[in-house]
Parts: structure tokens; sequence; C-alpha cells
């Protein structure tokens, strides 16, 4: 990790560099400069045409306005423009998917979950810049779990709250099994 | 220079940091306008920052607009009010990192807000008379949101930091304009600013009397631009005044939604305030919203500060031989 210094430095020694204004978004980012990131990471999308780069600095970029709160229309312009680049990407319906289960709106939170899980494999990609945040397969599967209960899918969701401890037991975290045990209590209650 | 002013500066000596703001007083939102100064009485160097509780979205390229274009402010979704909050920070003199940040505390002169802008906006720092003031526009006192230059008291202890006088500057004339902003303060003349920079137009705040004068009109010189307010206007040595200023360009993205590009002039004044020049416009970082609010000498540098994109600030160090000699060339 390099100091902000020597970041600055690589920055303005070429403004127009993807990779440098990535590189400082990144650091923004972990130190909790939201609004500074945002910058530098719509930077770095609007002057690269690697594709791969493009979808990470999006929903990075995505994230800074998510992480702060109440702008949630515009985290999903550019969650929208990240799935429009990489459509058989799996990380941008599952942040899509959880914003809108966030505002409990099911129906968009189940289909997004949904696409991401026929339009791609689901899995990370070691190939491509990894977005920590992304959980893996699971995270889509539990999102479109929790919101085909609340849209009414009652079945549905029991099967893939069975699929979740059955496939994934393994590599859930204890976030994941907490909200699960809490969710099987009601799903089977009623 | 013209497209990455620090990496020139870089380049010839000077040096670059961040101005940061913890999470828990900004919630991630921009911070900009910095303003630095150095207070000689109390041998400080303070940077006041502004937050308001927006982000600034700007796709500089138009590749990857938000739904209102690739230029616009994203106020929280129950709060359109644009509320301007500043800090004062102190700066380590060699480092120039940030060592110390107070909220300026205005409590004590506070009066509701009738106007959708609240609080002082783009602070410059200067210190007149033994007072340190924080000088901007207050734009929440009329329901029609008529801004008006304010000088702020500001007394400065090891842990606060506390507005105690206020006073609102009426306008040259008959007072009867609707906005008035971005007047540089001029250091070495105690309630002096350039109000304008073509031409040249100084004027004098009268405080008993609440009258302002025009003291000194240059004369005009065609420029394609508008030359608008920036730094404090400081002394570069014993023969020349300067000050970095900026200019606008606001145009339509080709659907029709706004957008905006902001460059900066150095402009030199001779010790009768008549215009030696003014640089090209240049860019600090080659972003297109950028903002210089504050200049100060320090030892044998000068001191900038600026705002980028109105999300993050920087402090960039310049040697005064780059200024000396981008004003003798």
């Amino acid at each position: 990790m390099h100091d902000i210094t020597t970041l600055l430095s690589q920055y303005a020694a070429n403004t127009e560099d993807s990779v440098a204004n990535m590189t400082l978004a990144d650091y923004y980012f972990n130190n909790g400069q939201f609004a500074g990131a945002l910058s530098f990471y719509l930077r770095a999308a609007e002057r690269t045409d690697i594709l791969d780069l493009q979808y990470y600095t999006l929903i990075k970029a995505g994230r800074c306005l998510e992480v702060p709160g109440n702008r949630r229309h515009t985290v999903r312009t550019l969650f929208s423009h990240a799935i429009n680049i990489c459509p058989h990407r799996p990380e941008a319906y599952y942040f899509m998917a959880r914003n809108h289960e966030w505002s409990q709106e099911w129906i968009p939170s189940y289909t997004y979950a949904n696409l991401g899980l026929v339009l791609s494999n689901g899995d990370k990609d070691p190939h491509h810049i990894n977005l920590t945040e992304y959980p893996g397969r699971h995270g889509l599967l539990f999102q479109k779990a929790i919101s085909a209960w609340w849209w009414g899918k009652c079945s549905e969701a029991r099967e893939l709250h069975k699929e979740l401890i059955s496939k994934y037991f393994h590599v859930l975290d204890q976030g994941y099994l907490t909200a699960i045990g809490n969710n099987l209590n009601i799903i089977y209650k009623r | 220079m013209q497209h990455n002013f620090v990496k020139y500066v870089l380049d010839n000596g000077g040096s670059i940091q961040p101005l940061f703001l913890d999470f828990k007083y900004t919630n991630g939102t921009g911070i900009f306008n910095p303003s630095v100064y150095y207070d000689k009485a109390i041998d400080k160097l303070l940077v006041n920052i502004r937050h308001c509780q927006y982000t600034l979205y700007h796709a500089e390229k138009c590749k990857f607009d938000s739904q209102w274009g690739p230029l616009s402010y994203l106020n929280p979704e129950n709060d359109m009010t644009l509320t301007t909050t500043n800090y004062l920070c102190e700066l380590d003199k060699s480092t120039l990192q940030t060592q110390k940040v107070l909220k300026i505390d205005t409590s004590q002169l506070d009066v509701k807000p009738i106007w959708e802008f609240v609080g002082l906006e783009d602070v410059r720092l200067v210190r007149w008379n033994d007072t340190l003031y924080a000088t901007g526009v207050r734009r929440d006192t009329t329901p029609h949101g008529q801004g008006r230059m304010e000088l702020s008291g500001i007394e400065l202890n090891n842990d606060s930091a506390k507005e105690f006088s206020r006073f609102r500057i009426a306008s040259t004339g008959d007072d009867n304009s609707y906005c008035e902003k971005n007047w540089m303060p001029i250091e070495h003349m105690p309630f002096h600013y350039m109000k304008w920079c073509n031409p040249s137009e100084i004027i004098k705040v009268d405080l008993e009397n609440n009258k302002t004068k025009t003291t000194f009109m240059g004369t005009y010189t065609p420029f394609y631009k508008d030359f608008r307010g920036g730094s404090q206007v400081i002394k570069l040595n014993e023969d020349y005044s300067f000050a970095c200023v900026h200019t606008v360009n606001l145009f339509r993205s080709e659907i029709g939604a706004k957008n905006a590009i902001y460059r900066h002039c150095f402009i030199f004044w001779d010790s009768d305030w008549k215009v030696h020049k003014w640089t090209p416009e240049f860019s600090f970082l080659n972003a297109d919203i950028e903002f210089c609010t504050g200049m100060t000498k320090l030892g044998n540098n000068f001191i900038l500060t600026f705002g980028f994109q109105d999300n993050c600030s920087f402090v960039l160090s310049v040697p005064s031989k780059i200024l000396e000699q981008i004003c003798m060339t």
C-alpha cells in the first residue's frame, strides 16, 4: 500500500491514466472519503476502454453514494451502467438487488438477483478486479430467497433457503448464518 | 502548466497534500473551497474547509451520466437545502498535514434561515486589525436569497473556534444588487477587497457606517471570459500583489443538461494596482471543476488550497521562485 503523497504524485504525473485514478479512488474509499473516491472512480471509468475496469469503478462509485446513504436513484444509475457494460458478471446484480431490498422493493430485488443467477455463473472470478464486498453466488441466492418470500413466493423462498444451507453452509459467514436462521424462524412458523 | 499546474509545481520542488475531514463530520460527502492562511499573529497555518451535505456527480466526458445529466449536485433525498458548515483546521507548517480540526461554532449569532442556501459560503481567511476573520457570502437572510459578503470575527482557542461577531457588508452604490460574492480580501489593506478584476475594482468597507465605497477602478482589457474571485490578494514581493482567480464556462450537454468547466489564472498587479500580467488559464489537476479560495506566503513558499470536483480538497506548496518567474516572464 503506497502512502497518499506517492499516490498523488503518480496521479499528478498523468491525470488521464485510469489506473492512477482508480488507485487513488481506492485509497479515498478505504479511508472513508467517499465523495473524493466517487470523483476519481468516475474519472477512471471514463478514461479507459477496458470493460473490467469500467465495471469495477462504476460499482465502487455506486458504493461511494450507497455508504453515506440517501442517494439511491444515483446509486442504481451507477449499478445500471455496470450491468450494461458486463451483463454476464454477477456483482452489479447483487448490489442492485441488495439496494432494492434495503428499500423493501421486493419485485426489482428478486428480479435483479434472479437475472444475476441466470445470466452469470455467480462466482467470484479471480481474473477480474476483485470486488471484495461481493460474497459470491450465495449472495445472489440469499437476495432472491428473501425477496421471494416478501413477494409472496413462499414455497420458492423455503426451497431457496434450503439450498443455501445444503450447498453453501461452508462459505456462509456469521452474518449470513444469523440472517438465514432468523428467516427460517419466520418462514416455517406460518 | 496549463493543464496540470500541480505537476509543474511538483517537478520544480513543490509538494502536495490532501485535506481530509473525518467521516463523522461529513458522512462521506464533499469537502471543498478550502482557504489557507498563515496567521503570523499566532504563528499558525490555518485552513477553512467548507462542507455541504451534497456530493457532486460529474461525468466529465459524458460517458456515464447520472439520470440528471453529467453534472449534478446529489443532496440527500429528503433535504434540498444547501447547508454549509465550516471547519477551521490547523496544518503542520512543514508537512502540511492536518493537525487539528475545529468546527466553527456560529450558534451565538445564528438566526433562523429563510432561504435554502444556509450558512457562510466560500470563506476566505484573513487577519485585519488583530481580528481573524472568515469572510464569505451569506444568502439565508432574505426570502429570495440575496447574497452579501459578511465578515465573521473568529475567536480561536486550543479546542474551539467561535464566531463572536458578524457584519453584513453593503454593496457599493445603492446596495440593491442581488448577489455579491467571491470578493477577495486584500491581506495588506485592512477592510479592502478586490471586487472585480477586469477592470480591477477595489472597495473599502466602512464598518461604522456600513458603507462600501470604490477606492480604485482600473481600466478594462478585452478578454473572452470574466475573471471571478478566488484566493485572497497577497503580496508577491515589494513590487507586486497577486491573486489566483477563476473563470467559468457554463454550457449544456448534447441533451441539454448543465455542465461546466472552471479554470484559473494568476493576476499580478503593480504597486499602483495596474495589472502587470495575467497568466493563461490553467487547471490544477486537470479536473473540470476546481476552485482555489486560498493563498498565503509561508517562508520561501506560497501555499495554495483548492477544491477538486467539489468533493475533495488539496493543499499545494509552491516555491516562491516559480511564481516570481511566472510574474516576470
